[in-house]
Formats: structure tokens, sequence, C-alpha cells
């Protein structure tokens, strides 16, 4: 009787947050933003390099130590992970997909347009350093 | 035994009420104060916490009334035995909350509570599933053992969890500065749930944030920096077992992949974040970064207040405390 009680409760809660419109769908704006997640999610990592996605939702950094930063958009906020060596990366077209590694956190797709090419060969040569 | 009223069933439906009101207050004020994906995610792990608080509440208070005939003291319910208990059941919360932060073993069991990157009244409802598993109950025994009623232990704890509920409103900025000085607030708990590397592990306090004040690990909330909620590497999903279990999961993993038992043990008892090559940052490795970048021409000093290096400066900043002995009384810089 309580346990199906709260589930009532808790599913009119939420349908009430949804009614209510709330929550946002935040965009990374530019690079600068980019850079100040960057510094929020991990404190000291300096980008040197930085590409959003054109869709906004995503951007990878290449670190000043040659580390890479995932960022993605989680909600009404963003995630952020440092990856690799080694970085398990793909283009599909002008989309660069990314992974974390990790199941839960899943893949990263940034459309960086004319960049794609370039930041998918940038990465591939960070791993051939490591490599070697 | 007399039979006591559960003060958290009383409460329930106001918590629903409060969380209604909190979200209209939202839409009207800052819609990304809530998101539907991730209120039905707190909800869903109050509901599951329920469950396992049904099932596990009965060893504890077990346990508690095992203790009791075990020990020679007897208190009587008198007016005066409220009150201790009350206040004596905030202070066993402190620490066993503070450890909660500071082993892994019991970090892996309220990260639940954390792992939200909002701050709102549905973040109050996301609570442990393995509480027992974690062994929090194991500060509140010495109550049991020196002679409180078990009853009188369980309807002040009951109050205790209430009155945690309206701390977690963002809508609420800052109470009369003798409540603030006093209690836990909305603003004191806001910091308790920040990964800004200043307000990381402070403000473990229940009802009374003198607790946080007289050990060493209270900081003010400041104007300029604004609380950042969640874990200090946020999981990126709302699914509902991975934010139960996730750090069970990766304790299980550090300690079988570890080499020697000495480092096995460390990866369960140890600081989360702690690991055997030094790999990855604990709150006082990402703490003394940033304490080093902002004031990277002051040397670090010891802090015995802080328990860790760190330039005066940020002290002053960063914490308050009246703790006599401790270098002093601090004040926020202004």
């Amino acid at each position: 009787m309580l346990l199906s009680g709260a589930l009532v409760a808790i599913v009119v809660m939420t349908l009430t947050a949804r009614w209510l419109g709330l929550g946002i769908e935040p965009h990374i704006a530019d690079p600068e933003h980019a850079r100040r997640l960057a510094h929020e999610a991990h404190f000291g990592f300096q980008p040197v390099d930085i590409a959003i996605s054109q869709d906004g939702i995503a951007a990878l950094l290449l670190g000043q130590d040659d580390r890479l930063m995932i960022i993605r958009r989680h909600g009404n906020h963003f995630v952020a992970r440092l990856i690799g060596p080694p970085v398990s990366c793909r283009l599909d077209r002008q989309k660069l997909i990314l992974s974390s590694g990790e199941n839960m956190f899943g893949e990263v797709v940034l459309d960086l347009g004319d960049q794609g090419r370039s930041w998918a060969d940038k990465i591939r040569r960070m791993e051939e350093k490591c490599g070697a | 035994m007399p039979d006591l009223p559960d003060p958290i069933a009383y409460a329930v439906p106001v918590f629903i009420g409060m969380v209604l009101t909190d979200m209209v207050l939202a839409r009207l004020q800052d819609r990304a104060r809530y998101n539907v994906k991730d209120t039905w995610t707190s909800l869903a792990l109050g509901l599951g916490s329920l469950v396992a608080g049904a099932l596990t509440s009965g060893a504890v208070v077990a346990l508690g009334l095992w203790g009791q005939q075990h020990t020679p003291f007897v208190i009587p319910y008198s007016w005066w035995a409220w009150l201790l208990a009350f206040l004596l059941y905030d202070l066993a919360f402190y620490f066993a909350h503070r450890a909660s932060h500071r082993i892994r073993w019991m970090w892996a069991s309220h990260v639940i509570h954390h792992s939200s990157q909002h701050y709102n009244l549905s973040t109050a409802l996301r609570q442990s599933w393995t509480g027992l598993i974690s062994l929090g109950f194991v500060f509140f025994l010495p109550l049991f053992l020196m002679g409180f009623p078990p009853a009188m232990l369980v309807f002040v704890g009951g109050l205790n969890t209430v009155y945690q509920f309206w701390i977690h409103a963002e809508s609420v900025r800052r109470m009369p500065s003798w409540f603030e000085y006093i209690m836990n607030t909305p603003s004191h708990h806001r910091v308790h749930h920040a990964t800004n590397p200043r307000y990381l592990d402070k403000n473990y306090a229940g009802v009374f944030i003198i607790w946080d004040r007289l050990f060493g690990t209270f900081a003010n909330e400041l104007d300029d920096e604004v609380p950042r909620y969640g874990i200090v590497r946020n999981l990126g999903s709302f699914n509902l077992l991975w934010a139960a279990f996730h750090e069970w999961i990766a304790m299980a993993k550090d300690a079988w992949d570890a080499p020697g038992l000495k480092n096995k043990i460390a990866y369960l008892v140890a600081p989360p974040g702690w690991s055997h090559d030094g790999s990855r940052d604990t709150s006082e490795a990402i703490f003394a970064r940033w304490a080093t970048r902002i004031h990277a021409d002051e040397p670090l000093r010891d802090d015995p207040a802080m328990g860790q290096r760190m330039p005066a400066p940020v002290r002053a900043v960063a914490v308050e405390t009246t703790a006599p002995g401790r270098a002093g009384r601090q004040r926020p810089a202004t």
C-alpha cells in the first residue's frame, strides 16, 4: 500500500515537472565556454586546441599535456572525461565519433564539419607518438 | 516501549507538496533547476531506498535493542533526555556522514545522494540503497549503549531526517545570520553538494552546523563562487542501477586489480579518489592543486584545521572555524 502510494506520488511529481516544461537544452556557446567547462570538470586542465560540435552539444579539447578531453551534454548540464591513450575514434563523413572507454558514458559524436578530418589526423598522430 | 509516531510518515505529504511548490517556483524563476529525467531518477532512487530501508531497518533496530539490553545505563523518557537524544543523534550523524565521504566503503553507498548535477528538493529524496552494508549505523550504536530508549532514538532520527529535507532547496538563499550560525541551512548544504575545489568535503552537518564549525569542516557559501553540484566524476547517465551501484562496482574492480593485499584493502577503506599509483585525485589533491594555482606565488603552509598544506589566504576565504586551539578564529574574507 505504502509502496504503491509512493510510486503514484513519484509519477505525479515527474509528470508535473514535464507538464511545467522544466529543464533546458544547453549549448556550448564558444571556445571560452568549452574552456570553462573543462576547467570546472578537471581543475588544471589547460586546453591548447578546442573543437565544438556544430550542434553545440559536445566539444573536444586537446590539453597542454597532450591529453584529450571530451565534453557532452547531459540533461541541463555537461559531463566531461579525459580519454586515452589509447583513444578509440572513427570518422563518419564529417562526424568524429569518440569512445570514452566507459559503457555507461557511451560515445561522443562531434559534428566538426571541415575540421573533422584534421582532428582525426591529429588524434592518429598522437596515438602514433604514444605507441612509438 | 511507548508507541511513538513515525515523523517521516507524517512528513511525506508535506514533502510532496513542497516538491510541487518548488517546481512551480522553478518554472517562474529558473527552469534549469529541474530536469525531468533527473527528477525521475532521484525519485525512483528514493523509492528504492524506501524498499531497502523497509527490508533492513529491522536489523538495525534489533541491534540497538541488543545493545540496550547489554548496557547498565537506563535513560528515562524525560524532557532533558529528549533534548540530549536529539543533540547526540545529530552529533553521531555528523561523524557518520563525514565517514561516508572519507571511507570509500561508505562513500560507495552515500554517493547516490550526490550523483545528481542538480540541487533541488527531489535531490533530497535520492537516497542510498545499501546503507546497511556500508555500516553507517555503527556510529549510532553508542547512543543505544548509553541507555537511550530505542524508540526515542528512532523518533529523533526521524525528526533529523525530516529537517534535512528542506535544506535541499536552491530557491532559499540565506536565512537570518543567527540561524545560519547555529543551524544547517540550504546555503550551508549547497556547499556540501558542490564540487568546486574550495567546497569539497565541507559542511557534513545534519541539523546543527555547529559541528562543522567545531571540528574544522565548515565553509561558507561565497556569493562570487556559485556551487556546481554533483560528484567529481559525474556519471553522465540517468540509469537507476548504475547510479545505485557504480561505485561498488568500481571499488570491487579496483580492489581486484590492485597489486598486494595492502593496496586491495586501501581501495576499500581509503578516501575516494585514492589510488595505489597516485594516478587519481582525492579531494585533498584537487584542493591542493586549486590552492596552488590560485595562489601560485604564496608558499603552502601546514594547516592543522584543514589537515593539509595550503596557502593561508585561501583558508581565510574558505573556512570559518570556531574550534579553540585551531589557529584562531577565521572569518571569511569579504
